[in-house]
């Protein structure tokens, strides 16, 4: 009622018109379109890494001998596992051997796995506390750590609270595939 | 005699948001074009990982959809393991090059004709026996 009151006494006020149009446009629509191209790319970053992550994973246990489909179970060295399931996870996210990026990298910084982790027989049923799903076969999860440069209007407003990146974290997991 | 200028401002302040809003939308297109164009693509390396590789036929498909995707898609090239010819625990590479012609507006009044790469790459192991 206030605001309606200084709008209709100042009708005729050019400067309040100017202020007025920045500020929607500041305040308002550069945010929200911030905001929506930085989400889309987002997707289009976890999109990617979904595919990447499930190839390496799916790679990485071809490239072990040990599996066991009878007993659904995995009997494998974790560090042979998670030197294949990088090498391949780099490849398909364009990134050095280190996880570093190259220049044709989504992400911004350097991957880091978080988790890695085979939850065998012992563990099932398991309902996936990220996803929902109920696993009643022996399953991989995932979880990496993408770091994001932020959008022209999240970085302005994270220079000014002092923080430098965007982190994103991604979880993933994959149950074992019995066919392969 | 203000209350003209206040309308000319608003006016002014609509156009300029209008025009920020197709700029917007011009410079998003071929982001949200390369969404699809992964979508597609991911579609083709879930048959790849079940074949080792795709047939000529899919690849001609892969293709095909892909440039049906939007006017000014083309695929330039291709490197896709043939389904069949890579062993067991080979490496299967799934590689298409592409590039999406749009014209833009790079002026008040100027329309260019620009032209976006769009690479899709990634590799796996063949986790299936082949049966001679």
């Amino acid at each position: 009622m206030r605001m309606k009151k200084v709008l209709k006494d100042n009708a005729g006020n050019v400067s309040l018109w100017v202020i007025g149009g920045i500020v929607v446009f500041f305040l308002i629509i550069l945010p929200v379109v911030s905001q929506i191209i930085e989400r889309h790319r987002v997707n289009i970053i976890r999109n990617d890494t979904v595919t990447a992550v499930d190839l390496a994973l799916r790679s990485a246990i071809v490239s072990l001998e040990e599996y066991q489909a009878e007993s659904q179970d995995l009997a494998f060295d974790s560090v042979e596992f998670r030197a294949f399931f990088e090498s391949y996870l780099a490849k398909n996210m364009n990134l050095n051997a280190d996880l570093t990026p190259t220049d044709n990298a989504l992400v911004d910084g350097a991957v880091i796995i978080n988790e890695l982790d085979f939850h065998g027989s012992a563990e099932l049923p398991f309902t996936s506390p990220v996803t929902g799903k109920t696993y009643n076969r022996p399953y991989f999860s995932v979880k990496l750590r993408l770091i994001i440069a932020p959008s022209l209007y999240r970085e302005a407003i994270q220079k000014l609270v002092g923080i430098s990146e965007f982190h994103y974290t991604f979880y993933y997991d994959v149950s074992l595939p019995i066919d392969i | 005699m203000d209350q003209m200028v206040s309308i000319i401002l608003s006016i002014v302040f609509i156009v300029m948001c209008l025009a920020f809003i197709v700029g917007v939308l011009e410079l998003s297109t071929p982001v949200i074009l390369k969404g699809d164009f992964d979508r597609i693509c991911d579609s083709y390396v879930d048959v790849a990982v079940d074949g080792g590789g795709l047939t000529v036929a899919q690849t001609n498909s892969l293709i095909a959809d892909l440039e049906q995707l939007a006017t000014g898609v083309t695929v330039t090239s291709t490197d896709i393991s043939r389904a069949g010819t890579v062993s067991y625990k080979g490496s299967v590479s799934f590689k298409v090059e592409a590039t999406y012609s749009r014209s833009s507006i790079v002026g008040m009044i100027v329309r260019q004709t620009k032209t976006y790469p769009f690479v899709y790459q990634k590799t796996f192991a063949h986790s299936k026996f082949i049966v001679d």
